[in-house]
This record gives structure tokens, C-alpha cells and sequence, in this order.
């Protein structure tokens, strides 16, 4: 069922919009995980949906019910959504079963009723022993735990979160992480998580909306916007990829798009969506690290090359691996037994079904620029670099 | 990032009237009028309340004074009235006076604060702490009520410390005389030393002893390391110091006139008492008042870029953390510099009150034939002037405490939750009542509300207004500061589950703020308690404040009394600050546990609030 609606939503600060006309649907039940990098606007969407907010224009529905629209505003309390902020902002004052209980409270719950939601929203967090200490007598992830009590303890129509992880330690984030997934499988509860870590999303997102400069680039289910990303921005918001040039070599068919990478390796692509092509045309496609396969050989075949760096992590090694046609190096991820070392020759192999390909939407970069780095912080800025073609390898 | 996020973000849906205005039952209120509009509405009409009212309580006021001072006899505009400044020499004369004064005070503030200050911070003096903490109190402690006690000291004639000094020597007449020029530099350094050594030691406290460990291991002498990197790391806080020093002696009233009126010596303040004595001459007050508001407007601007914004507190360094020079031998005289300066700020003043408050007659010398446990404090008590005074001094520093801080949390409001370009005004304007002295607020309010259509002269309401207005900048700097503390998302947190405005402000934003407010409240309730500088200027006889009862007996030489109300005075003063930090320690939570761990944040009035 249609849970929450957005249409043309807008929200500017000063003159250049922040958030710029969004249209996202979400279904009952639904975890939505909006992802882009730093000041792309992804707060301001959930403050708006929140009612911290007015949007400028558009609107904002939930349920059939108009919750902000050009003649319209209901206030947040009046919109039954819990909000997990990053900062967690539990109230100081009050023992964490006050703050747990502050939502029931308000809304005038008997005494034992709200006692009985707030022993049961703490269990859910695993905070049974401590609710008696002050938010200053807890640790990070504790405070986390009771933030989020907090918000479920309303049993909300819609349950907020931004960047809620982003405070703790790795390890505690992981940890949180398969929690609030649990939470969310065993309540039910329609969620909508905002954050700039590729991880976070693609686990905990039934679907995932990747957004750019205060618009959605794309919207779908997290394999899918990871394996068939749309532009080179999207590809790279989702992990470490290579942004390469390629050249159509045939006519495409139903099985694909033949395709010659540089370095004379042929593939053959699975069909974009957006793209309509034709033989000579020359695209971008994006190939994350661990689908280049490396093998032993000699410089002169297609697809030769040779390793400028190895990098060992233990359960990986990854490469820069320099191929002919390429001003960078390629990014390459494969197994620690069996590694290679810098200097050696290798061949490169690709598996055309790892292939996607890209088009220079809002945020592709030139092909080859990338970089180790993971996730959107990349890109710097809400500034897109404009992609010229460089089709050194037709 | 969040700090950043909260500062930048606002809040326009924390309107009040979202909560109320729609519907009930949650509905949504739909088609009616555009709720855009409406709310900004809300801010606009508190932004106006805001104005108006810091329009009645100083600007109108201050404004009067200027245009005061170019009305001609018959009402037209004129820049003749400046021409007064030449012709009578009795202004010029007190002119002079005070910036002689204020040199002086400030020369012997460094005196004292200077060395007061490396010693509590940079040598391993025993009892540092506690000399640090009675400097504080030393800002607690009235004035006008300290220079009282010096009179019992060392008045030229019956002088406790002259007679005493008199016959150890032998002495054929008394070696000291308070009211003097000298008496008055003597108290008012005791009493504003602190101005300069709050900034100075806070300003060694942050020095980074890397820096020092720096230059010395570059082979820099003791001296030099001194010279080249400690002294222009605290130049700063001393030149700022030293400023408003200057100020708030230029301007004080209270010890001036008690020390000086024997000789006729008049200052700014106190020949602008005397100018609006019987008949007033309201021109010329405004005259002379002028050019000295430009000064201190100023001076204090100057202040102001010098500290850059920064807060100087006693509490914010961290002691220990500094190499401290061993004074081997040499801690004894620290610490008898130091116990010298407590002594002679609180201790003799304030005990010489006390003792005094037991004495039959001052006349005859101390012992138990001239003791009297209760003679003078029924004396006090008993008469109902003293009694009314008391109940209006009570109501005026509750009244005056609870307006400013009204007024304080809507402008905090304003600031932090509101955006506006205009909202940098509202910080400036909040602090701007300091650069006003209480003599020259005291006449504006005269001028605006004494006479027709307003006929407030001489009533409590008056008061009311100058004391509320003068609490602002004090009030305002707790409330602002303790506002930017609570993130947004606080009371954003509160109303997404469920809670109104008036609620979320209810149960989250004001006791979150209590810390802040109670500081202070209680504050502004010790300093308007015992406020002497406007009251006597809008006296009439008709309402006494304690103070203005204090300095009419004092000016009738009735000195047991003034030691009894003196001490009455002081007993409050120390109850309201013991309950301060009672209450400023009872809950938990981050805010508080400051100010448990050193109760001292309540008494730690931001320096530029002494003047
Ligand atoms: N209250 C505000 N006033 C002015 N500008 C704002 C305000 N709130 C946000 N912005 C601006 O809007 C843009 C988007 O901000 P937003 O907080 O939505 O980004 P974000 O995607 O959440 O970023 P991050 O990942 O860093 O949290 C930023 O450029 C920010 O500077
Ligand atoms: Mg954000």
C-alpha cells in the first residue's frame, strides 16, 4: 500500500535549491534509504518530511493525508513520525526512561501503559538494565540503543533517520546496523534512513534512492542500482569502480552490447536502459574492482598489462594495474593466495555481465579518474566535473 | 558537524501558533488561509514585541538624553547647551576628576591583579584556589558598602585602623585620610581588581606551556620567555581589563560620593546628582552626559574587538596542567601578598561593618561596655522607612530579575531559532545597557517618564524599569549562552513525538536552560537588591530602596545603623548566592555538572558586567 508520497518537492536556502523538485513513492512497511554525498540535501528531504521544515513547493502526503502542501502545513507533532537524529539529541535532563517515555507521556498514556511500552521499547534496544541512568552516563552505542527506543516507542507512521551510525566506532556501527535491520523486519515499521556510507545503504535499504544536488538520480533495489548503476556518479556512490571508455563494436542484440574496452578486451554488455546505441558509439561503462579478473600472461595479448601496485589486506590484495590505452590505472581486487607482485604481467579478463553501462548524467567524471576512496565523498561537492570524452582506446 | 548543523539550521516550525491555530483532534485544517504567512507573521509580531520593548526600558530613554541636551530654553534645537561644558568650570572640574580617578584605579587594579593573578596560576603558592575564588567574590561584595566600612577604618578623625596606628606609633595626628582623591583610587582598586585579573589569569591559564617549553628550549632566558611569548599571549585580556577598569571607576557612584562629599570632591556621576538636585538643571545633565556615553560606547566597542568575543571565565582553564614556577622561600610572601589583598578588599571593610553593627556609640572605643547584640538592628528594623525599603528592594530585584529575563529569552528566541539578518542587532543591542552608567540611564528615565503624560517620578514602577533594563545584558549573556547550547534538534526530538511549542518548551527548552536561567536570575536578583547607582538619581522620597536608605544614613553619619543594614544587606546577599548553588546542584544532566563540580559558575558574572 501507498505509505508516503513526495511530488515535486523543493526546498531552497537563499537562492540555489537544495532540495529540487523530488518525486518518491514509498510503500507501507518499506525501508527507503536516501544516499548521496555531504550536502546533496538528503537532511533537509527528511527535515521537510519530518515538518521541521517548509518546502517551498510541492507536496508531501502520507496516507492519502496532505501533510505539507502550497495552502497547507501540519506541524511535526501532528504527523506521528519519529525522528533518529546523528546527534542523537536525548533530552539531559531526563533518565532514559523519561526520554523513552516522553512520546506515550505527551500524549497522555496512563501511567502503567506508558511504563509497560517503555519497558518493552528498551528490551527491543537491549537496554532493560539502564533505565534509570542520565544520557551522559551512557556510551555511544548506548545512546544510540535509547534514541531509537525513543522513536519506536510511538510506534510511528513513519520512522526517520539521519545518519543515525555515523557517531560510533566500526565495529559498534555494524553491530547497530544488523540491529536496526531486525528492528525493522520484526516491527514492520515504514523507515527512511539517510546516509552517506554505501554499506549502511545497501544492507539496510529495500530500496535505494541515490540523490545528487537535491535531486534523486536513481531509485531501486539496492543489487540493482549497485550491479546496473545508471551514471558513472551512481556507480561510484556504491563502492570503488572503474569508469572506463568503451566503444560499440557491433549491433547490439538481446543477449547484449558488444563492446571493446581499452586494451583490445572485448565484452559483451548487458543492455542500458537509457541508452539507446549503435555500432561506433562510443560510451562509458563502469567495472567494479573485484569483477577484473587477473591472470597470468604476457604483455602482447588483449588485455595485457602489467601490476604497478599490490596492496595486501589479508583476505585481499587490490592492484593498480597499468593497461595500455589507459592514462590511469586500472583498480583490480582479487584473492591473497595465489597474488601477484608489482612489476609482473598479467592479462585482464572481464565478465560482461559485471559490465554497466553508464551515461554521463549529472555527476559522471571523466572516465579513469577515479580514485580508492568509496562512496560519494569523492565527487567533493555538489559541483558535477562535466565529462568530456576521451576515447583514447578506439 | 552537528554543532555546525544546529547553528546554521532554524526552526520555522517552532511556532506556537501551529500548535494551537489548526483544528482539533489532528485533522488537517485544509483550505483555510495560508499557514506560510501566518507563521512568519508569529516571528514578526514577537520581533516587534522585542523592540518596543527595549525601546521603553533604554532606548527611549537614552534617546531623551540626547535630544535633551540640544532643546533651547524655549524649546527649539540648539547646540548652545554645549557651550555649558566651557562656562562652568564645577563640570570640567569633575570631568577631570574622573579620568583622574579611573588612571588611577586602573594603575592600582594592575597592582593588585597582575601579581595576584601569576601567583594563582603560574607558581605553586599554597592556596591558590582560594584566593582565586575570593576574587570572585570580591564582585559579589557592593562597593558603595566596602567604602562605608573604609570610612570606619580610616576616616581622618575616629578611624578604627588611624587611632589604632596612632597610638602604636604615637602619632600626633592620623596617618591616613579616605576621603581623599587617594582613599577613593584605594577602594574602588580593591573593589574592581578582579576586571583585570579574570582575563589575565584566564588568559595564562590557556597558554599552551608547549609554547614556553618551546622558547626555553631554544635557549631563551626565564626573562625573555616572559617578555616574548607569555606577556603578548596576555596583552590582550590585560588591555581589555585595564578598559574596563577605566570605565566602571569613571563612572561609579556609590564610593565617590560617600568618600568624596566631605571635601566637595566631585566626579561625573556624582555632579550629575547634584545637578538634578532641587533646582534641576536637566540641559545640562543631558550635556555633560552625552559626549560621555560617545566615550564609553567607545571604549567598550574597542574592549570588545580586543577580547574578540571571547568569554573569560575563572572556571575554563585547567589548573595544573602549566609548569609552575617554585617560589621556594618566596610562596610566603605570595601568599601574604595575596591574603593581604583578601584582607584588605573583604575582610576589614566588611568585618569593621559587622563590628560596627554592635556598637553603642562610635565615639567611645571598642569593648563590652559599648557592645549591644540587638540595640542597632531593632534600631534598623524598627522603623518602618527601613521596613518599607526592604519589601520595595525585594519586589524591584524579583521584579526587575524576572522582566529581564522575559525579555532575554524572547531575544535568545529570536537569535536562535528565528532567521534574520537583523538578528545580529538584537545580540548588540541586549549588551548595549553596559556602556550605559546607571546615572545617565537614571536621568534618560527621568527625562521620558518622570513628568506628563507618564508621571512615574519617584514611583516604584520607574525603578522597575531601570532596574529591568540595566539586568538585560547580564541576563541576556546567561540565556544566549546557555540557548546555544540546546541544539535544535532537542526540541525537534520533543515535537516529532507528539509534543506542542508551549510544551516542547514547557518540558525540554526551559529546563534545559534552568542552569542559565537560574545563574542568572539569582545574579541580578543579589546586584538590583542592593542597587544604589539609578535608585539614587530616582529617588524622591516617596519609595527607598535599601541602598538609597544606606546612603542617606551614611550622609547622616548614622554609622551603627549603616553597619546593621550594611550586614542585613550582606546576609542576604550570601543566602540568595548559598541557595544559588544549592539549586544550580541538585539535578543531573550535562549542564549542571559543570557548575556541581565549581559551584563558583554562579558568582562568575562575565567581566563587563561590574560597570
Ligand atoms: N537552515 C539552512 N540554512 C541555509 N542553508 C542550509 C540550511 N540547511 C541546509 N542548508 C544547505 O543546504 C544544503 C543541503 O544540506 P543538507 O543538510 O540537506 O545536506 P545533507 O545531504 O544532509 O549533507 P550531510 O551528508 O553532510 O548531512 C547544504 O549546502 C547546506 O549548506
Ligand atoms: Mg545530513
Amino acid at each position: 500500500m501507498t505509505h508516503l508520497v513526495l511530488s515535486g518537492l523543493t526546498k531552497s536556502f537563499g537562492a540555489a535549491p537544495v532540495v529540487d523538485q523530488v518525486d518518491l513513492t514509498i510503500e507501507e512497511g518499506e525501508a527507503v534509504v536516501l544516499l548521496g554525498p555531504s550536502g546533496c540535501g538528503k537532511t533537509t528531504c527528511l527535515r521537510m518530511i519530518a515538518g521541521f521544515e517548509r518546502p517551498d513547493a510541492g507536496e508531501i502526503r502520507l496516507r492519502d493525508k496532505v501533510l505539507a502542501g502550497p495552502r497547507m502545513f501540519i506541524p511535526p507533532e501532528r504527523r506521528q513520525m519519529s525522528v533518529v537524529f546523528q546527534s542523537y539529541a536525548l533530552w539531559p535532563h531526563l533518565s532514559v526512561r523519561e526520554n523513552v517515555g516522553y512520546g506515550p507521556t505527551t500524549a497522555k498514556v496512563s501511567r502503567p501503559e506508558v511504563r509497560r511500552r517503555t519497558d518493552e521499547a528498551l528490551a527491543m534496544v537491549q537496554l532493560d538494565g539502564l533505565a534509570d541512568r542520565y544520557a551522559h552516563q551512557l556510551s555511544g552505542g548506548q545512546q544510540q540503543r535509547v534514541a531509537l527506543a525513543r522513536a519506536l516507542v510511538n510506534d510511528p507512521a513513519l520512522l526517520l533517520l539521519d545518519e543515525p551510525l555515523s557517531n560510533l566506532d566500526t565495529r559498534l556501527r555494524e553491530e547497530m546496523r544488523s540491529e536496526i535491520k531486525r528492528i525493522h523486519r520484526s516491527l514492520g515499521v515504514t523507515m527512511v534512513y539517510v546516509t552517506h556510507d554505501q554499506a549502511e545503504a545497501l544492507s539496510l535499504a529495500d530500496r535505494l534512492v541515490v540523490m545528487h544536488a537535491g535531486r534523486i538520480v536513481q531509485v531501486g533495489a539496492p543489487e540493482e542500482v549497485y550491479r546496473r548503476p545508471r551514471t558513472g556518479f551512481v556507480a561510484r556512490a556504491l563502492g570503488a569502480t572503474n569508469l572506463l571508455p568503451a566503444t560499440v563494436c557491433g549491433p547490439p542484440s538481446a543477449d547484449g552490447v558488444p563492446l571493446r574496452l581499452p586494451g583490445g578486451i572485448t565484452v559483451t554488455a548487458p543492455r542500458s536502459a537509457d541508452v539507446a546505441l549503435q555500432a561506433g558509439d562510443e560510451v562509458s561503462v563502469s567495472i567494479r574492482p573485484v569483477d577484473l579478473r587477473l591472470t597470468s600472461g604476457s604483455a602482447g595479448a588483449a588485455g595485457g598489462a602489467r601490476v604497478s601496485e599490490a596492496l595486501f589486506f589479508g583476505d585481499h590484495v587490490q592492484y593498480a594495474v597499468d593497461l595500455p590505452g589507459l592514462a590511469e590505472p586500472l583498480k583490480a581486487t582479487g584473492p591473497s593466495l595465489g597474488r601477484f607482485d608489482a612489476g609482473q604481467d598479467v592479462v585482464v579478463e572481464v565478465d560482461g555481465t559485471a559490465v554497466a553501462i553508464v551515461s554521463d548524467g549529472p555527476g559522471a567524471s571523466v572516465p579513469g579518474r577515479d580514485d580508492h576512496r568509496p562512496g560519494p565523498s569523492a565527487t567533493g561537492g555538489a559541483t558535477p566535473a562535466p565529462a568530456p570524452a576521451r576515447r583514447s582506446a578506439a | 558537524m552537528t554543532l555546525s548543523r544546529s547553528a546554521t539550521s532554524t526552526v520555522p516550525g517552532a511556532d506556537p501558533r501551529e500548535g494551537s491555530a489548526s483544528g482539533p483532534a489532528g485533522g488537517p485544517p485544509s483550505g483555510r488561509a495560508p499557514r506560510r504567512r501566518r507563521s512568519t507573521g508569529f516571528e514578526r509580531a514577537m520581533r516587534l514585541v522585542w523592540v518596543l520593548t527595549l525601546l521603553a526600558l533604554v532606548g527611549y530613554p537614552i534617546a531623551q538624553v540626547f535630544g535633551q541636551s540640544f532643546v533651547a530654553d524655549d524649546g527649539g534645537l540648539t547646540l548652545s547647551n554645549y557651550g555649558l561644558l566651557a562656562s562652568e568650570p564645577q563640570l570640567l572640574e569633575a570631568i577631570r576628576n574622573s579620568v583622574w580617578i579611573a588612571c588611577g584605579t586602573v594603575l592600582g587594579s594592575l597592582v593588585v591583579g597582575l601579581p595576584l593573578a601569576w601567583f594563582t596560576v603560574r607558581t605553586d603558592m599554597p592556596m591558590r584556589r582560594f584566593f582565586r575564588g575570593s576574587a570572585v567574590l570580591t564582585f559579589a561584595a557592593p562597593s558603595f558598602i566596602a567604602a562605608l566600612g573604609w570610612v570606619l577604618l580610616l576616616g581622618p578623625r575616629n578611624g578604627v585602623l588611624n587611632t589604632a596606628l596612632m597610638s602604636l606609633f604615637g602619632l600626633g595626628e592620623s596617618p591616613f585620610n579616605i576621603f581623599t582623591p587617594w582613599g577613593i583610587i584605594f577602594v574602588l582598586a580593591l573593589f574592581l581588581y578582579p576586571l583585570v585579573f579574570l582575563p589575565v589569569s584566564a588568559a595564562l591559564d590557556g597558554i599552551d606551556p608547549a609554547l614556553e617549553q618551546a622558547a626555553a628550549s631554544l635557549g631563551a632566558s626565564r626573562w625573555r620567555v616572559l617578555r616574548t611569548v607569555t606577556f603578548p599571549v596576555i596583552a590582550p585580556a590585560l588591555i581589555a581589563g585595564s578598559i574596563l577598569v577605566f570605565v566602571s571607576s569613571a563612572i561609579i557612584f556609590g564610593p565617590v560620593a560617600i568618600l568624596g562629599a566631605p571635601t566637595g570632591f566631585q566626579t561625573i556621576p556624582t555632579v550629575l546628582l547634584s545637578l538634578m538636585q532641587f533646582p534641576p538643571r536637566i540641559e545640562v545633565a543631558a550635556v555633560i552626559s552625552v559626549p560621555i556615553l560617545v566615550i564609553i560606547a567607545a571604549l567598550l566597542l574597542i574592549q570588545r574587538k580586543i577580547v574578540g568575543g571571547r568569554k573569560f571565565t575563572v572556571i575554563g582553564g585547567k589548573p595544573g596542567r602549566q609548569d609552575l614556577t617554585h617560589l621556594g622561600a618566596g610562596r610566603y610572601v605570595a601568599v601574604a601578598f595575596c591574603a593581604a589583598v583578601v584582607v584588605l578588599s573583604l575582610v576589614l571593610p566588611f568585618g569593621m561593618l559587622l563590628v560596627t553593627s554592635f556598637r553603642k556609640a562610635l565615639g567611645r572605643p571598642l569593648g563590652w561596655d559599648n557592645f549591644t547584640l540587638t540595640g542597632n538592628y531593632e534600631e534598623v528594623f524598627g522603623r518602618p522607612l527601613i521596613a518599607a525599603a526592604m519589601g520595595n528592594s525585594f519586589l524591584l530585584a524579583i521584579g526587575g530579575t524576572v522582566l529581564a529575563l522575559a525579555v532575554a529569552l524572547l531575544a535568545s528566541w529570536l537569535v536562535h531559532r528565528t532567521k534574520a539578518r537583523s538578528n545580529a542587532v538584537i545580540v548588540g543591542a541586549m549588551a548595549a545597557p553596559l556602556a550605559f552608567p546607571g546615572a545617565v540611564l537614571g536621568i534618560g528615565l527621568i527625562i521620558a517618564y518622570a513628568a506628563q503624560p507618564f508621571g512615574l517620578g519617584g514611583t516604584l514602577t520607574i525603578l522597575l524599569i531601570a532596574y529591568t533594563g540595566s539586568a538585560l545584558p547580564l541576563t541576556f549573556a546567561y540565556v544566549h549562552a546557555g540557548m546555544g547550547q540546546i541544539g535544535a534538534e532537542v526540541e525537534e526530538a520533543s515535537r516529532s513525538l507528539g509534543a506542542s511549542w508551549a510544551r516542547t518548551w514547557r518540558r525540554i527548552t526551559v529546563p534545559l536552560l534552568r542552569p542559565s536561567l537560574l545563574a542568572a536570575g539569582l545574579l541580578n536578583f543579589v546586584l538590583l537588591f542592593r542597587e544604589l547607582e539609578m535608585s539614587v538619581f530616582l529617588y524622591t522620597g516617596a519609595n527607598p530602596t535599601v541602598a538609597t536608605v544606606l546612603y542617606n544614613l551614611a550622609s547622616e553619619s548614622l554609622y551603627q545603623r549603616v553597619g546593621a543594614l550594611s550586614v542585613v544587606i550582606l546576609l542576604i546577599n550570601i543566602v540568595v548566592t548559598v541557595i544559588a548553588m544549592r539549586l544550580l546542584d541538585r539535578k543531573p544532566g550535562e549542564s549542571t555538572r559543570r557548575s556541581r563540580r565549581d559551584p563558583s559558575v554562579a558568582l562568575n558574572t562575565p567581566p563587563e558586567e561590574a560597570a
